[in-house]
């Protein structure tokens, strides 16, 4: 991968919902670039369009019209199971959610992806263990979310989005459900990422995160302000 | 797909089931009762159709069994038409192709020995050796202790094996012993061995004319046997029969008051019988079967409803279509066998106690339970089948879930 490269190139993105009769204009029309290895942190007021953005970035959604180019090839138009694939590949996901599954383990969890690419069970394993070393989890590898705190869902959510190696690191509000404490823990964890030259999208309305990325982008009724 | 990741998602699926233990259970229920059902019907209907073949065997096939109508298998408790009597016997003696004949009868009486009063069968048998030979054939019955009736016998009776089991008069009966029958005393002078059924190990056999004696109806028979001579077709013989008979007591052809079957005949009606059982059994299993399946795609449906967020994380992770419908199948696939599993365990399980009871209160080696394992497996397989496509549905909206609202979902 390019220093340089672009890795979303969004040219005139609308993302149009019916409501009855009446159609809501939530994205009036986005053009950006986002290039790898930066830190875009995109905000906005809620109803400014920002989570319909993230999840056409991450590719949960597909625009009404336009073109979203990711790694140079138009999503617009893809079949599911493709979009599946570029975010099983691709695409690391942090939600404020966490979304643990909780039947299973941290080591579990993580390694989760990894089955859906078919990556043989002792290297998902190695795998899995490696990122949550990495995000300071290697003592807690065989606990359930419930058995650890939000601050350790939160990181263990983390290692699941670093485990298939992914180009881009989509963050929904990292630390919307965390205390400032973990908070910072937790974006430290991201800025350090960031610094070891990951891509890296963090959607958030808290404007104290903004001076942690390296582009800082506004969204007001569905445009770029 | 590989074998390997196949056992992945296995893994996944199970966690999920034993996660949600108590809703698991109730799911397999219906199941569980179906195939159980299905199991013990194969292995008890197969038990019995051996012990029933293996009886019938003993019979011989040259051997007709003459009663009257509508009481082939319960003889001698008539309750209505009328009764066979010893000119009928003779009557059949002389039928052309006849060898010999044998009659029998027998009733509930009231036993008294050691003080205690219990209520079994009491047989009236022939004092003539040969014809009683016929009849010995027909039930298994060998003396076991002392003697058998003797020309000339009165008030001594043979009895059942089972008199000489503490239990049965808390007392054991020995040769000499007196016994009540009707307040009628009656000396013990023999014990048969071991007939292989409760009613007959429990029964007093005592000479017909006694019998007469004792109950009165001089005469009357319940159940008349007749040995076809060699070389002479059974069902030539049973048409003669049949044919004096209806001349000797007047009654028009398909107007017979009684009926006359061969070894085969009673294997057939005992076989409806075994029928009619196995019938039940199956619509038992198969109302089982259908509310069971009705418990997996309900618990099918509540489960992609309640882990909508789930599948949507599922899809955020990169899971294609396929992958989730497969979890879901595999999910509802494995309360289909974990129920068939179950239900074979407790199955096989009570046909061996059957087979169990056999033994101990009837009779050893009569009825044997032979476990088919590839019978078992095809049932398991075509259970965990029958639950994925109870599953189908609900799999395939999970499968065509949106990621975003699946995701949002509260």
């Amino acid at each position: 991968m390019a220093a340089k490269s672009i890795v979303y190139d969004l040219t005139d993105i609308r993302r149009n919902f019916e409501l009855g009769e009446m159609t809501i204009k939530v994205l009036q029309g986005i053009s950006l670039k986002i290039k790898s290895g930066e830190f875009v942190v995109i905000t906005g007021e809620s109803g400014s369009g920002k989570s319909t953005l993230m999840n056409l970035l991450g590719m949960l959604d597909v625009a009404s019209s336009g073109v979203l180019e990711f790694d140079n090839v138009n999503v617009v138009g893809l079949s599911d199971d493709e979009l599946s694939d570029i975010r099983g590949k691709k695409i690391g996901f942090i939600f404020q959610q966490f979304h643990l599954l909780g039947t299973l383990t941290a080591l579990e969890n993580v390694a989760l992806p990894l089955m859906f690419q078919g990556v043989h069970e002792e290297k998902r394993w190695a795998r899995a263990k490696k990122v949550l070393t990495k995000v300071g989890l290697g003592d807690r590898m065989h606990h359930k979310p419930n058995e650890l705190s939000g601050g350790q869902q939160q990181r263990v959510a983390i290692a699941r989005a670093l485990v298939n190696d992914p180009e881009v690191i989509l963050a929904d509000e990292p630390t919307g459900n965390l205390d400032s404490k973990t908070s910072s823990e937790v974006m430290g964890i991201i800025r350090q990422l960031h610094k070891e030259g990951s891509t890296i999208i963090l959607i958030t309305h808290d404007e104290h995160l903004v001076k942690f990325g390296s582009k800082h982008i506004v969204l007001k009724d569905g445009r770029v302000v | 797909m590989k074998l390997a990741t196949f056992f992945d998602y296995l893994s996944l699926v199970w966690k999920q089931i034993v996660a949600r233990r108590r809703r698991s259970w109730l799911t397999l229920l219906g199941i569980v009762i179906g195939i159980t059902a299905i199991i013990s019907l194969m292995l008890i209907g197969g038990g019995l159709e051996n012990a029933i073949n293996g009886q019938l065997d003993s019979l011989g096939g040259d051997v007709l069994f003459i009663s009257p109508k509508g009481n082939a298998l319960t003889v001698g408790v008539l309750a209505e038409g009328v009764p066979l009597t010893e000119d009928d016997q003779e009557e059949v003696d002389k039928v052309r192709g006849i060898e010999q004949t044998a009659g029998m009868v027998y009733t509930t009486a009231r036993i008294e020995f050691n003080d205690i009063v219990r209520y079994f069968f009491v047989v009236g048998l022939t004092d003539d050796p040969e014809a009683r030979k016929l009849i010995g054939e027909g039930n298994n019955l060998n003396i076991g202790e002392g003697r058998a009736m003797e020309k000339g016998d009165q008030k001594k009776a043979v009895v059942g094996i089972d008199y000489t089991d503490f239990n049965l008069f808390e007392q054991v009966a020995e040769i000499g012993d007196k016994i009540l029958i009707q307040d009628n005393e009656f000396k013990i002078v023999g014990i048969w061995e071991r007939i292989g059924s409760s009613p007959d190990d429990r029964s007093i056999y005592i000479p017909l004319e006694t019998y007469f004696e004792v109950f009165g109806n001089e005469g009357e028979l319940g159940i008349i046997m007749a040995e076809v001579e060699p070389g002479v077709d059974v069902v030539v013989a049973k048409e003669r029969v049949e044919d004096a008979l209806r001349d000797y007591r007047g009654v028009e052809e398909g107007k017979e008051d009684f009926n006359i079957q061969t070894p085969e005949q009673l294997a057939a009606s005992f076989a409806a019988v075994l029928g009619i059982v196995a019938a039940v059994l199956v619509g038992i299993a198969a109302i089982s079967l259908i509310v069971g399946g009705i418990g997996i795609l309900n618990t099918m449906f509540t489960a992609v409803l309640q882990r909508t967020r789930e599948i949507g994380l599922l899809k955020a992770l990169g899971a294609r279509r396929k992958q989730i419908l497969l979890l879901f199948l595999l999910e509802s696939s494995l309360y289909g066998f974990v129920g068939g599993l179950i239900g074979a365990g407790i199955g096989i399980g009570f046909a061996k106690f059957v087979e169990w009871s056999f033994e101990n209160f009837v009779g050893p080696n009569l009825f044997i339970v032979q476990v088919d394992y590839s019978f078992v497996l095809i049932v398991l397989i075509g259970s965990a089948i029958y639950g994925g496509l109870c599953g189908f549905v609900p799999a395939q909206r999970a499968a065509k879930a949106d990621a975003v609202t699946s995701l949002r979902y509260e």
